[in-house]
């Protein structure tokens, strides 16, 4: 990452603002209506707090581990309280998919405007007055309350653009998400099959029969549905945008409605590949309470979920927090990964955390990066017995300027040689990085610049009370 | 250093592209978590006609706690203090990670059109801006001309 992130990662990207050289660049409202309002990204397994906004469900879980309220209205929201959205989920997924041919299609304005120009004008009215409405989405702080306006606009313009889409489904194979198990032979989406299924097939995990019946069942009844229908092409291109949508959608409805049926009686419901009783036997981790645990236990406890046990204290819990939110949140999502695959994610995500590539004490990039001085829990003593030789030769350094200063008259003290102080103090902020030491003479710097007559005792950078354990110390 | 998350890039695709008027944040090209930013005083303010520097650096925690952000520019204000930090609640306790550099630094603006004395970080300011609003006012216009003019910059 140290390199140029920005080339190398700025393809992978995707973002509201790609439809704008389309020509319904209104499509990036309904682009930025899927996404996380934490992570920006499209929204992965979906949930709903009890206020009814929707995150991922990685994202709000990893910020209610430190806070207790919605990101968005500020009302108090439990962990526990929130619910996975299965539609959302499928429909977020269904336009992940169609999105790069949507951007593709519409990007080439010209040929399909010359096919059906009326289409095209009726499209861009619908897109005027959709516009009207609604300017405001692409901000981020919007309310979703807003969307009422958004979603009344949408579904015809959508529908438009899926009777659109027959023209596309030519070109694409219609099965492609279905792929053979090398084991099993059983038909699946080649993602699952990657993810999750070699690795049970692998592990000889026995319920494969159970569910290639049930993708078969599945495959089986598509034709049937379409065959069903008066004009198969058409049917055939809006049924498929909406396939994966109807099937969850039933199968909650079937659940609720028969509850207490065995999970195999409700399997050939779904279409795709959710082995639901496998998952609805996984129990969601536990909140720890580190405080009240030792190091031991809490080793026993990670080895338990097969994850590593080195590091200090501090990282193994940062890894069981880590992985507690992997965990959960993939419990939320209707295509789980294996734990294999969320233990890779770990390892991942600890190479690219301070916590667990910085070995120092604490991370001393830079102060301003350093975990700020106001916080409630920050280790003031530690802090003042690492730099208590620094404190000193600054204190020092303090009375020396302060003698000087009585000594010249007050005009001395222009006004560009303190602003170039405080623009050297900020580049040792910046450049702090490459330099332990860089910090100390940044501070250094910014004491010089304080107002000296008040004494440096009062300033603010010394306002802890312990400032007279270092004297005591001594 | 910790990797870059996408939001971070897009978001600094999304400020460099498309800015926010009054308002600049250039990354810098060795550390794509610190920010140039400058704030151009807004006009019906006592620091209209100021440009003001700040930087701007984004924790690894970031979006799940807030930019950090504090003025280079000397600047006379209730809510700022001499060493350029600001009182603002949305950098503090109300930081919500549904916020974003963009509305941060919109905030900031805000906070110079409206100074809060009630509410202070730099306690002498505010004095003097409760005692005396349009000496404080004429003091803040004058610190204006001297440190943020755009010429002697």
């Amino acid at each position: 990452m140290s390199s140029n992130p920005f080339s190398k990662n700025l393809e992978s990207v995707s973002d509201p603002s790609d439809w704008n050289t389309t020509m319904v660049p209104g499509l990036r409202e309904l682009d930025s209506l899927q996404r996380c309002y934490i992570c920006k990204e499209f929204l992965k397994a979906p949930v709903m707090t009890s206020c009814n906004h929707t995150f991922c469900s990685q994202c709000i879980r990893e910020y209610l581990l430190s806070n207790t309220h919605c990101p968005l209205c500020k009302s108090e929201q439990l962990e526990s309280n929130l619910k996975k959205v299965i539609l959302l989920e499928e429909l977020v997924l269904c336009f992940k998919k169609y999105r790069p041919i949507l951007l593709e299609l519409l990007a080439n304005s010209e040929s399909v405007e010359a096919g059906d120009p009326e289409e095209c004008k009726e499209m861009k009215e619908l897109q005027a007055t959709a516009n009207d409405s609604n300017s405001i989405n692409q901000d981020i702080i919007e309310i979703p309350d807003d969307d009422v306006g958004t979603s009344q606009g949408q579904p015809p313009l959508k529908k438009r653009l899926t009777d659109k889409k027959h023209l596309v489904d030519s070109t694409l194979p219609k099965n492609d998400d279905l792929v053979e198990c090398p084991i099993c032979s059983e038909l699946m989406s080649a993602e699952k099959l990657q993810t999750l299924h070699i690795d049970q097939c692998l592990n000889g995990k026995s319920n494969s029969s159970h569910r290639s019946d049930s993708t078969r069942s599945s495959n089986m009844s598509k034709p049937h549905t379409f065959r069903r229908k008066n004009s198969p092409k058409k049917t055939n291109a809006i049924s498929s945008f909406f396939r994966p949508v109807d099937s969850p959608v039933s199968d909650s409805k079937s659940k609720s409605a028969k509850h207490g049926h065995t999970p195999s009686e409700n399997e050939p419901l779904h279409s795709n590949d959710i082995p639901v009783h496998h998952l609805s036997d996984r129990k969601r981790l536990p909140k720890l309470d580190f405080s009240s645990l030792t190091t031991p236990r809490l080793k026993d406890k990670l080895a338990g979920l097969s994850l590593p046990t080195h590091g200090s204290r501090l990282q193994l819990e940062s890894r069981y927090n880590q992985y507690y939110i992997l965990f959960n949140s993939n419990l939320d999502s209707n295509h789980p990964l294996s734990d294999k695959v969320l233990r890779h994610k770990l390892s991942q995500w600890e190479h690219s955390h301070s916590t667990f590539t910085n070995t120092s004490l604490f991370n001393t990039k830079s102060p301003i990066n350093f975990k700020s001085i106001t916080d409630k829990d920050f280790p003031v003593k530690l802090w003042l017995r690492t730099y208590k030789k620094d404190f000193k030769e600054l204190v020092e350094k303090a009375k020396l300027t302060n003698k000087k200063k009585q000594e010249a008259p007050e005009s001395n003290l222009t006004a560009d040689s303190n602003k170039s102080e405080v623009q050297s103090a900020s580049e040792n902020l910046h450049y702090g990085n490459h330099d332990h030491n860089q910090p100390h003479s940044a501070i250094s710097d910014t004491v010089d610049n304080m107002d000296i007559n008040k004494g440096i005792e009062n300033s603010s950078l010394f306002v802890f009370d312990d400032s007279q354990e270092i004297a005591n110390e001594e | 250093m910790a990797a870059l998350p996408k939001r971070i890039i897009k978001e600094t695709e999304r400020l460099v592209s498309d800015p926010v008027p009054g308002i600049t944040a250039t990354p810098s090209e060795d550390n794509l978590r610190y920010f140039h930013v400058t704030i151009e005083g807004p006009s019906a303010s006592p620091y209209a006609g100021g440009l003001f520097k700040l930087e701007l650096y984004l924790p690894d925690d970031y979006p799940m706690c807030a930019p950090k952000v504090r003025f280079l520019t000397k600047i006379y204000h209730p809510n700022i203090d001499k060493l350029g930090r600001i009182c603002l609640d949305v950098l503090k306790d109300n930081w919500s990670p549904a916020l974003q550099i963009r509305t941060i630094l919109l905030s900031i603006q805000a906070l110079l059109a409206a100074p809060n004395p009630d509410d202070p970080l730099a306690n002498d300011v505010a004095e003097d801006w409760k005692k005396d609003e349009q000496a404080a006012i004429k003091m803040a216009q004058e610190w204006t001309a001297k440190y943020a003019s755009t010429s002697s910059q």
